[in-house]
């Protein structure tokens, strides 16, 4: 009976009547039969790397578990089990001093566990604050260069450059389109006008799985990244896309980071409140307009050196930049879209 | 029919189930109720004196199903967060069960349409295979591996950092 079913991927359609006489006689004759729905909502539970690894159990839990059905099934149970995605980042230093390559390391943080993901050990310069959707996280270079990455199936795949900007880019922004059921990035940049020679914000999106990116309406406020108060507007889906001014947020002066260039913290959408991150935690109600300290637990950060295979643990001092997000790991796949 | 459509409230009469093996249990209707098999045959007016037959349900897990399904509708509605706290202790003590119960458990409430314990049935079930090895899935499950030794190399070389299954040392708390 076993060998049928592994060999047997549409069981759906067996018959109750075999799994009954199976459950009947399993407990002394045969191993036991799990009906395959139950089988796939045990799949859905379990972590990504697990399912990468019992993907050479057998053909049918291969089928299965590279189905979209079931990549869909497992996200929705991914998302009701939260966690966090840490990015620590720091530079990597010659025996000079000097500052060699920037690396940057994804750790989960989930039942007050952390667990390394993926490392990038040629490092990656300059980047920006990665964004996530749906287990996939967008990484993007001060020099424009963007790659998507899944750290839970370890795919990497480099986007198509988007137009040419004047400034660095810092408004980046990414996430599924369920009218399209696409994934999209979104980009501001800033172009000479040419009427009035000034700077002007533009706008453009590029659709996963196309290769050029797709000039929209411009974005009714310019993306900056040196600013002591946010703006958070709202775009609507459609045809004709409106912009909506929802709220301003003035930002703690504890969370702009002095650097050679000031950087605004990481801000994080969760329900209807923000979360402001930059080595401090700070959250915003945008119904009651209040502001209030988080504590953080996050003191130093551990990274991966690949040239002696060990975790090195970093200082706080060290550490560059860090980033947190809400994290939803799934088996999403990048190439297929 | 008038007893079983009745509000919701009048959940004092009992429903008599009759396992596999012969064997009488007795829960409230609001506990039948959380099963989906149970509430359709009490719809139907099925549910009579001698019992509502289950023929693929022994008398070792439908005892534990009438437990779960007994707690859970006392406390269905109108939680308090204490009473949610509790029910969620009992759901953690109830399915430290050995593996036989819970194939039993996994399959009945399964077959018997109700959610929340297979929900926990599942979730308990992957819990415990998710640090294991694929052969180790195999005996658990009576699975014969149909790859070719070729093939299983391959998909095992593709992704081969998954199968590290020791964690590195990185506690960062």
């Amino acid at each position: 009976m076993a060998v049928k079913r592994c060999a047997d991927i549409a069981v759906s359609a067996r018959p109750r009547k075999v799994m009954r006489v199976v459950i009947n006689s399993w407990s002394r004759f045969l191993p036991p039969y799990i009906p395959d729905d139950v089988m796939f909502s045990i799949l859905s539970w379990l972590p990504s790397k697990s399912l990468i690894r019992f993907k050479s159990v057998c053909k049918a839990w291969h089928a299965t578990i590279s189905s979209s059905r079931f990549i869909n099934a497992h996200l929705k149970c991914s998302k009701q089990r939260p966690s966090i995605l840490m990015v620590p980042g720091a530079f990597e230093k010659q025996k000079n001093g000097n500052n060699i390559a920037f690396l940057m390391s994804l750790y989960k943080y989930q039942d007050t566990n952390i667990m390394h993901l993926q490392d990038f050990p040629q490092g990656i310069c300059k980047w920006i604050r990665p964004v996530h959707c749906n287990g996939l996280v967008l990484i993007s270079t001060r020099k424009h260069e963007m790659m998507i990455c899944n750290p839970s199936t370890r795919e990497i795949v480099s986007l198509p450059k988007g137009s040419r900007s004047l400034c660095d880019g810092m408004g980046i922004g990414f996430g599924f389109d369920p009218h399209s059921n696409k994934y999209k990035v979104a980009r501001a940049f800033y172009q000479r006008d040419d009427d009035t020679s000034r700077h002007a914000c533009k706008f453009e999106v590029l659709t996963l799985g196309s290769t050029a990116w797709r000039q929209t309406e411009d974005p009714p406020y310019p993306i900056d990244s040196r600013t002591l108060a946010l703006e958070i507007w709202t775009c609507s889906v459609g045809q004709n896309p409106e912009w909506t001014r929802c709220c301003t947020v003035q930002i703690p002066p504890d969370l702009v980071i002095k650097h050679s260039i000031e950087r605004h913290p990481l801000v994080v959408f969760h329900e209807r409140r923000l979360l402001l991150a930059s080595y401090k935690v700070y959250r915003y109600d945008t119904r009651t307009c209040k502001m209030e300290k988080i504590a953080s637990t996050f003191q130093d950060f551990t990274c991966y050196d690949s040239r002696n295979s060990q975790y090195r643990t970093f200082l706080k001092k060290e550490v560059m930049d860090f980033h947190l997000f809400n994290y939803a790991e799934s088996l999403v796949p990048i190439r297929e879209f | 029919m008038a007893a079983a459509t009745d509000d919701a409230g009048d959940s004092n009469e009992m429903i008599r189930v009759v396992s596999s093996d012969g064997e009488h249990f007795e829960m409230p209707e609001a506990a039948a109720n959380l099963s989906l098999v149970l509430r359709h045959m009490i719809e139907d007016d099925c549910a009579d004196a001698a019992g509502i037959p289950l023929a693929v349900v022994a008398a070792k897990p439908l005892a534990k199903i009438v437990d779960y399904c007994t707690k859970h509708a006392a406390k269905s509605s109108g939680l308090t967060i204490e009473e949610a706290e509790e029910l969620k202790r009992f759901d953690a003590e109830f399915i430290e069960v050995d593996t036989d119960m819970l194939y039993d458990l996994l399959v009945a409430a399964d077959f018997m349409g109700v959610e929340g314990l297979s929900k926990l049935a599942v979730q308990r079930t992957a819990d415990l295979i998710k640090g294991k090895t694929p052969e180790q899935n195999r005996e658990t499950f009576g699975i014969v591996n149909d790859f070719t030794p070729e093939e299983e190399e391959e998909i095992c070389k593709e992704n081969e950092w998954a199968f590290q299954i020791t964690k590195p040392p990185s506690r960062l708390c």
